[in-house]
């Protein structure tokens, strides 16, 4: 009996001991997971919240912007890397991109900036998107804003709050990009004419031609009558 | 009373200037597509017909700029959802996907490219050199007149070179490799030099260039030189302004710019030499309704533009989608085909 307690409590204490390991790992894991976490935000109080699992791929931030399922329209500036036009629907054409990053002569007009979500703040990210690679556990942020620094109005939510509001799968065998909209994106696809606009310019159009055509008979006729 | 209606050489430029303003800044096609059809009808209706150019020439170009237009676009925005082709990454610079959206694109700015071409030479045709030389400030007419020497001289040098070369084929001397053109060069430089030479005796026996009779007074002319530099300190702002994309600015620039030298050419003090003209323009009803029709479509333009530039372009990226409608701009636009109807429905030309 002696030689039993001691080895029941030596037992005791490695269970114990043992026991206190898997909750331990267990609350690890999610704390890492293999994505990426992406807030964008239109200027207007819409933003779209997006989810990209990085599989161990090295993601540049345009990359993942890309990855995510959003429209994304991009032009080369070289040695810079990559320069984010438009995304969805909000942003400006490749001429204007061109030439000054959708920017106009105001300091208040927008562009795209990329931002980096830091200690409780965002952070503008001075490599810009093609210099960053995309870390596990990070939440990147893209907001169409004017000014200087980070928007007021964009949140910092944490990578969790981002899995939940994208309706990310975690517990899904093959992780998949997860993306949703919250709030209207301005000048969204909607706003375009109706097929009856298209119909009037179409008349529009072929009047144009045919007033056209009996302007030009009737002025020859006229110059051929003239006298010479 | 004849048929042939002329209009006042102002009043094109009038015209002109709206065409331009609209060819050069809207991408959307069912207003391009419009402009053209209007150009087309005030060329083939108000141009005389001895100086009507046929536009086969236009139409052998056009190819050929939607040709580079799509290619350009095509092989440098790889944007879009709709992949056309994909070249390997490998390849640099081209590589990558080739969309649909870019196509679109390119087919739009060769559009583009074609209608300001069709307004140009519709423009270069109605209006005539010796027009507009008259009603040219007086400060600015030995620049003209200077300038008018010099185009005319262009078709005479490429006489004299048909004439010495066909001169040299008779005396047996073939134009063969860069060496044989020395003995082309000489008399052609020798005839260049005698025709500037009696040019200038020409132009120095009418006066040409003399010291003013009146100068002025000093103050008066020291307020035209100031509005002169204000009216270019403006438009060089207004051009910053538009080149940045401002949108508010820069018409008001132009205004303020344009009005500022057009006080500093007239109200500064000049020769007092008369000026011979035989025939004197009129400004008519036509002229004014012309200038009326161009003025309001390029004010609503303008209008439309900064309220919703939108709906004048075409941006197929990132979704290509059918191009939007601008029915206010398309229902005004045949304002501009007003010089055509007065041609062909107008009381005639009594000048």
């Amino acid at each position: 009996m002696r030689g039993i307690l001691p080895a029941l409590v030596t037992c005791a204490l490695v269970f114990a001991l043992v026991g206190d390991v898997p909750p331990r790992i267990s609350a690890a894991a999610p704390a890492t997971p293999d994505v990426a976490g992406l807030v964008v935000s239109y200027g207007d109080g819409a933003f779209s919240y997006a989810t990209v699992p990085l599989d161990g791929e090295r993601l540049d931030g345009l990359a993942l912007l890309k990855a995510s399922g959003l429209s994304v329209l991009a032009i080369d500036f070289g040695g810079y890397g990559q320069g984010v036009c438009k995304i969805e629907v909000v942003g400006c054409d490749v001429s204007a991109c061109r030439m000054r990053l959708c920017q106009t002569a105001s300091a208040d007009s927008p562009f795209w900036r990329f931002l980096v979500a830091g200690d409780g703040h965002w952070a503008l990210s001075p490599l810009g998107a093609s210099g960053v690679t995309a870390k596990a556990g990070q939440v990147y942020g893209w907001a169409w804003a004017g000014g200087t620094g980070a928007p007021d109005d964009l949140p910092l939510p944490t990578l969790d709050e981002v899995m939940t509001r994208s309706g990310f799968e975690r517990d899904a065998t093959s992780l998949r990009p997860a993306l949703a909209n919250q709030g209207r994106i301005p000048g969204s696809l909607d706003e375009h004419p109706a097929w009856d606009r298209y119909g009037a310019a179409g008349c529009i159009l072929v009047a144009m031609g045919a007033g056209g055509l009996i302007l030009v008979r009737r002025a020859s006729s006229r110059r051929g009558e003239a006298p010479s | 009373m004849s048929g042939v209606t002329t209009f006042d050489v102002r009043a094109w430029m009038v015209w002109g200037t709206s065409a331009f303003l609209i060819a050069l800044l809207a991408r959307n096609p069912f207003v391009l597509v419009e402009l053209g059809i209007v150009a087309l009808t005030v060329r083939f209706a108000c141009v005389p017909p001895e100086r009507l150019a046929g536009i086969g020439w236009i139409l052998r170009v056009a190819p050929l700029m939607l040709a580079i237009g799509v290619v350009f676009n095509v092989l440098t925005v790889r944007s879009g959802d709709r992949v056309l082709a994909t070249l390997p990454d490998s390849w640099p610079v081209i590589g990558g996907d080739l969309t649909w959206n870019a196509f679109a694109y390119g087919v739009v700015s060769a559009l583009a490219l074609f209608v300001l071409l069709l307004v140009g030479t519709t423009l270069g045709a109605l209006m005539r050199w010796i027009d507009l030389t008259r009603i040219l400030p007086q400060r600015v007419a030995p620049l003209a007149v200077a300038g008018s020497v010099a185009w005319v001289f262009l078709p005479e040098l490429s006489r004299s070179f048909t004439d010495i070369r066909e001169t040299m084929a008779l005396r047996g001397i073939p134009l063969r490799g860069p060496r044989s053109f020395l003995p082309l060069v000489v008399p052609l430089l020798a005839q260049g030099l005698e025709r500037a030479m009696t040019t200038a005796e020409v132009l120095e026996a009418r006066g040409f260039g003399g010291r003013p009779v009146r100068a002025g007074s000093r103050r008066a002319g020291g307020m035209a030189d100031l509005a002169l530099i204000a009216g270019l300190v403006a438009l060089a702002a207004g051009s910053y302004d538009l080149v940045s994309g401002g949108r508010i600015a820069w018409p008001i620039l132009f205004a303020g710019g344009a009005a500022a030298l057009g006080t500093g050419l007239l109200r500064r003090p000049v020769a007092d030499a008369p000026r011979t003209r035989y025939r004197l323009a009129r400004w008519r009803w036509m002229d004014t309704a012309t200038c009326a029709g161009s003025v309001a479509v390029a004010a609503i333009f303008l209008w439309r533009w900064i309220a919703q530039p939108a709906g004048l372009g075409f941006d197929p990226y990132p979704h290509l989608e059918w191009p939007p409608v601008d029915l206010p701009m398309m229902l005004v636009m045949p304002l501009l085909a007003l010089p055509a109807a007065i041609v062909a429905f107008g009381p005639g030309d009594d000048r």
